[in-house]
């Protein structure tokens, strides 16, 4: 007879395991999208010709 | 499709998870002695091995980064150690919820625990340096602490084989004293850990890398081509 513990252990860690999937999945999900995002940003021209925001900061 | 072999990864890793749960608990034979307390032991191992992996290559990626002086090969590095500590510290845990059953003691300080522990000490202690030599350029110190740092490896492995301690050895002399079944397991829960290492190391280089390529865009004063 198997103890019944093993079974609601099994169903905690398979809850655990899921959550962390779907965590991971949400983070390169994320990271994937800022990374890009900050690399457009970083390698495109600003629009003034000048640096970023030097305009803001002279207005 | 360009680059998106992680999210491949990510998708794989999901299934695998869930089929190596069902074998630690409902495929993996009920051990005689132990009890179910010893199916810890399918998390903890392939863990340990997944934690030694990843420094091993991160001291490879380290003397990569020496030969083709390219910062990213530096972050891979630290990618790894950061993989190899998460890893470890659930090694650590693992270990002593066995070992509170088993031997009557959360943490009795024998040879393969002690050298373990310090492991882990001494990479998160690099987690730091990495940390403060990084803003200075002091690329060579990371590399020279990583280094050094690997010399724990062997000791680890080696340890309950030269100071006959507490810890059970499983593999010996090219010997697996688990039954077939066991030894299915265990290697699930090592592909399973292998992707989940991995995936924690695209999200924490991307991470790292983006703060670099903010912080280069930041020391060169703004200019798009940093």
């Amino acid at each position: 007879m198997r103890d019944p513990r093993v079974f609601y252990l099994f169903l905690a860690g398979l809850g655990f395991w899921l959550g962390l999937w779907l965590a991971l999945g949400w983070l390169l999900w994320q990271t994937r999208r800022w990374t890009h995002r900050l690399e457009t940003l970083l390698t495109s021209p600003p629009p003034d010709g000048g640096r970023h925001g030097e305009t803001t900061k002279r207005s | 499709m360009k680059r998106r072999w992680p999210e491949v990864l990510w998708g794989l890793s999901g299934p695998i998870g869930v089929i190596f749960w069902w074998m630690a608990f409902f495929y993996a034979p009920r051990e005689r002695e132990m009890g179910d307390v010893q199916r810890i032991f399918y998390m903890h191992m392939p863990m340990a091995w997944t934690s030694l992996l990843a420094y091993g290559v991160s001291a490879i990626l380290h003397g990569l980064y020496l030969w083709k002086r390219q910062v990213r090969w530096l972050f891979y590095g630290w990618s790894c150690v950061w993989v190899g500590v998460v890893t470890n510290a659930l090694v650590l845990v693992t270990g002593m919820c066995w070992a509170r059953p088993i031997w009557g003691s959360w943490w009795p300080w024998e040879p393969r625990l002690t050298t373990t522990f310090l492991m882990f000490i001494m990479y998160a202690a690099y987690l730091v340096l990495f940390a403060v030599l990084l803003p200075e350029g002091r690329m060579l110190g990371i590399v020279a602490y990583n280094l050094f740092s690997v010399v724990n490896l062997p000791i680890v492995y080696l340890a309950p084989r030269l100071w006959r301690g507490l810890h059970p050895v499983v593999i010996e002399a090219g010997q697996v004293r688990l039954e077939p079944a066991m030894v299915h397991t265990v290697l699930v829960g090592w592909l399973w850990s292998l992707l989940l290492a991995l995936l924690l190391g695209f999200v924490a280089d991307r991470v790292q890398w983006a703060r670099f390529r903010l912080a280069q865009w930041l020391w060169s004063g703004g200019t798009s081509d940093a």
